[in-house]
């Protein structure tokens, strides 16, 4: 690769203080949208308790990620813009995929982590991602430099609200759940969470540069794959033995893929609130995917029915200060003065790579600065008829975990998950075209 | 909130030092001596050893 010429008015274009705010908000609802999204898809790692291996369900999720990662993004813009983008920014390949290896290998810890401590517990100590996703944020990226005292307080304060939340949610799960392992299960969530938290740099930094959440991902994916393969190849011992493993597990192979494909959305809309609303508050807010899953865990797998309604109330509550925390950053807008220094952490980067500043401005304040150009080609509809019959053929084989749940709440949260999505996506599509 | 706006990529600019604008020779060198690679590499390494030790123990 060989750097652009230098430009001396290389600098990033202060965005208007109306737009500012409405790309703020925008970005608030994606991380309440991720929430709900990336709740929904831990649903599949239920499948580790009918003894599936945490390789084989990790593998199983990356092939849907992989499909889903490839079909949004060629159906939303095409992949002519993903690849406008690979040429306004081509360094960015290598965070993409440095990003996809980080996400597959605390994917699969992750599964290790329920196997051993449960859902439950797990999920509150991987979520952690968020306090170290501040700290990179502010020591990479000059987040809340130049914010207010009152602004510090409610983001950190919210972060660390949603946090102790977090851990007391898992106390009272723990209460009524055995752990067969817990160092190694603590350890591998722990891990998990560390590497999700370093993976915002990847991602923060891609979006202060101006590239687009859809592209970003079609790359990110290709180190998800790659990593998970060589994992499950090392794991399995071999490409036979891997066949022999994923034949084995083919009846549940399409819950992992649907299971892929969900995260895939809530993602999407994490990475546009890292985006437009900084990983201060993003993460912390897509971290309420926490809430969702209980509802998910409680409403349709029946979890904590044995508990008496002193737990049930403990739960309550603390999911009302977990909710407090989350309204507290959701409230913590970025003001003009820290936005300045996000414009200073771009510049930085625009001049760092020789990427053309027209570019970063553009996307930054949420347009595309080579609009009008052919949107998409007959590979975009192949690319979405290969992962439909990828998916209908596993559809086929696919047979009812055996796994008591109720079906009406589960009907009721995805329609609620959709009604969000629909709206979030809506207001994205007409605000940023996506971009 | 607002539509999605025409931007004007010449409006005003933020000042920067000399410094920060200048260019590297090549891109590669750029990411090979950027801390932003580094961290992350470095717990994707760190994550790896961890995922064996909880696979074999």
């Amino acid at each position: 690769m060989t750097a652009a010429p230098a430009r001396r008015n290389d600098a990033a274009v202060p965005l208007a203080p109306a737009r500012l705010q409405t790309l703020q908000t925008l970005g608030i609802f994606c991380g309440l949208a991720a929430g709900a999204w990336l709740g929904g898809a831990e649903a599949p790692t239920k499948l580790v308790t009918i003894g599936l291996s945490p390789i084989v369900i990790s593998l199983g999720m990356v092939i849907g990620v992989f499909l889903a990662r490839w079909t949004v993004p060629a159906l939303v813009q095409g992949t002519s813009s993903v690849a406008r983008d690979l040429r306004a920014a081509p360094h960015l390949i290598v965070w993409a995929v440095l990003a996809g290896c980080l996400w597959a290998v605390a994917n699969t810890l992750t599964i290790y982590a329920v196997r051993d401590v449960g859902l439950s517990i797990a999920f509150p100590l991987w979520n952690s991602n968020s306090l170290l996703g501040i700290v990179w944020g502010i020591v990479f990226f000059r987040e809340l430099r130049g914010a207010t005292p009152g602004r510090w307080m409610a983001v950190v304060g919210g972060a660390l609200l949603m946090f102790i939340g977090a851990v007391q949610l898992a106390l009272v799960s723990a209460m009524h759940m055995p752990a067969m392992d817990a160092r190694r299960g603590i350890t591998a969530a722990l891990a998990a969470g560390v590497l999700w938290g370093t993976m915002y740099i990847p991602y923060r930094k891609a979006y202060l540069t101006g590239m687009s959440p859809l592209s970003f991902v079609t790359f990110f994916t290709v180190g998800e794959l790659a990593t998970m393969l060589a994992l499950a190849l090392g794991e399995s011992g071999g490409l036979a033995a891997l066949g022999h493993d994923l034949a084995a597990a083919r009846h549940v192979l399409f819950w992992l893929l649907l299971g892929g494909f969900v995260w895939v959305i809530g993602d999407l809309f994490q990475q546009y609130a890292v985006k437009y609303a900084g990983i201060t508050r993003g993460i912390p807010l897509s971290n309420t995917n926490q809430l969702w899953g209980l509802l998910w865990g409680i409403l349709v797998f029946g979890e904590l029915r044995a508990a008496g309604s002193g737990a049930i109330l403990r739960v309550v509550l603390v999911s009302i200060v977990m909710a407090g925390g989350a309204g507290l950053i959701a409230l913590a807008s970025v003001e003009e003065s820290e936005h300045r220094r996000w414009d200073e952490a771009r510049a930085r980067e625009t001049a760092r790579y020789g990427v053309d500043p027209r570019f970063t401005s553009a996307r930054a304040a949420g347009a595309d600065p080579d609009a009008g150009a052919p949107r998409r080609r007959a590979v975009d509809w192949l690319i979405a008829l290969v992962a439909t019959v990828t998916l209908i053929a596993f559809g086929l084989m696919a047979a009812a975990p055996q796994i008591a749940f109720s079906g009406w709440a589960m009907m009721f949260l995805v329609v609620v998950m959709v009604v969000i999505a629909g709206a979030c996506g809506a207001a994205l599509w007409r605000r940023t075209r996506f971009n | 909130m607002q539509d999605c706006p025409a931007v004007n990529p010449d409006s005003d600019a933020v000042t920067h030092s000399r410094d920060e604008t200048r260019p590297p020779t090549s891109r590669w060198k750029a990411v090979l001596t950027d801390v932003h690679f580094w961290v992350p590499l470095a717990a994707l390494v760190a994550g790896v050893l961890v995922l064996r030790w909880v696979g074999r123990s």
